[in-house]
């Protein structure tokens, strides 16, 4: 177990391409992924903010049940769309790092959602009715409230790229783990762990583990600055 | 032509329970008014009615009040105050010009760039004055403004209610406790309570 370890860091240390390569895939496609549901997510949890009280309720259940579906599941689902036989079918995503992205952001979207809306309703009524009687802008009302709850945001992006960075399911599934263009780190270490490649099993894990710290410590610290 | 806000027959409340009814009156620029009562008296609940934030349960508010559209601009009594400093709280409503201009009226010049969060309770109330004025409202409704301010805080908002009485340009209805809360010449709405 020793060398093995030891010898993961020697392949990291020397550079090792293959590795670095996938980890870049991965960090590729989870950012990607991300920062879609972000664009998408955020504003949607604004707009379902600002509905009746039944209707926030709903969405907030909705959001929260969503975030529970087995990453298999939500391959499973976007396979059956984008194989062949499927509804789109014709665009022949299948296996390439743009379905991994679809999956990931199915699986982004409702983590930034639930806690952007969950923080958004929180906010006291007074803020909502200071912009509303100052004739502020709506687009600018929406910055304005969204400016107010930006720690909330910070965690929602962290809580979702961790859960689509280290996910396996949707990443299988949807890409293939074919070597140099949808192989991630996490496909990589099933790969190695079936051949028994123990130092690359490690070396991936170390690069796993680095990567998603190195985000998360990047993103608070900008998070809290601002 | 001068700004005025005309009541007939008001009654005003939370979720179809009224809390009070207002005599039926014009609001004129011509003074400032002050709504006075015990707690729980529905000042606050009329001010955010004739600001358009709540529904009226029965009676008429001439021009009809819409958030941000009737010129009705309405102050909380805990200033509520946007991240940032005191220059991008006041571009919330005025421009480059506006915020200097608004800023020496309020005495904020030495604050202007101060992060919200360092500001005392008196500045922020300024601050959430001055927003609200650079708004260039018709009509300004600020709920017990005297309790943050200090005593240049005070004279500076009544300095402003005295010119624009005088000048006749804005609506202003204040809520307090005391009667005479600005030391300029006032008009007095009293809610009787419950």
């Amino acid at each position: 177990m020793g060398a093995d370890f030891f010898e993961a860091l020697r392949l990291l240390a020397g550079g090792d391409a293959d590795a670095w390569h996938v980890a870049f895939v991965s960090l590729q496609v989870s950012v990607v992924a991300v920062v879609g549901a972000a664009i998408v997510g955020v504003p949607l949890a604004y707009l379902l903010s600002q509905m009746r009280q039944r209707v926030v309720v709903f969405a907030i259940s909705l959001s929260h049940a969503t975030t529970a579906v087995p990453t298999v599941v939500v391959g499973l689902t976007l396979y059956f769309v984008l194989s062949a036989s499927g509804p789109l079918g014709w665009m022949h995503l299948l296996y390439t790092r743009l379905a991994m992205m679809a999956g990931q952001f199915l699986l982004a979207l409702p983590i930034i959602t639930a806690v952007c809306l969950v923080s958004l309703t929180q906010q006291p009524s007074e803020l909502g009715e200071t912009v509303r009687t100052l004739a502020v802008p709506r687009l600018r009302r929406m910055r304005l409230i969204l400016g107010e709850v930006r720690p909330a945001l910070t965690s929602a992006v962290l809580l979702a790229f961790a859960r689509v960075f280290t996910e396996l399911g949707a990443a299988i599934i949807l890409g293939g783990n074919i070597r140099g263009e949808t192989r991630t780190l996490t496909t990589m270490i099933a790969l190695e762990y079936d051949r028994g490649d123990a130092p690359r099993v490690i070396a991936s894990g170390i690069l796993l583990i680095f990567i998603a710290f190195a985000v998360n410590g990047f993103a608070h610290r900008r998070g809290t600055r601002s | 032509m001068t700004p005025a806000v005309t009541l007939s027959g008001l009654v005003i409340g939370h979720g179809g329970r009224a809390v009070a009814s207002v005599p039926s009156l014009e609001l004129g620029a011509d003074r400032a008014w002050v709504v006075t009562g015990p707690n729980g008296s529905g000042k606050t609940t009329l001010l955010k009615t004739l600001a358009g934030l709540l529904p009226p349960i029965a009676g008429t508010i001439s021009p009809l009040p819409a958030p941000g559209l009737s010129g009705c601009v309405f102050v909380h009594a805990t200033p509520v105050l946007c991240r940032g400093t005191v220059r991008s709280n006041l571009a919330v409503t005025a421009g480059p010009a506006g915020i200097e201009s608004v800023a020496k009226e309020f005495g904020l010049t030495d604050w202007l760039d101060r992060p919200v969060h360092e500001l005392s309770q008196g500045i922020r109330q300024r601050t959430s004055i001055a927003r609200a004025v650079a708004r260039l409202p018709r009509c300004l409704l600020v709920d017990e403004a005297e309790g943050g301010l200090d005593d240049r805080g005070r004279e500076l908002w009544a300095e402003f209610v005295r010119t624009s009485v005088e000048a006749r340009r804005v609506v202003i209805v204040v809520a307090a406790h005391k009667p005479d809360p600005l030391g300029v010449p006032t008009e007095r709405i009293a809610l009787p309570g419950a």
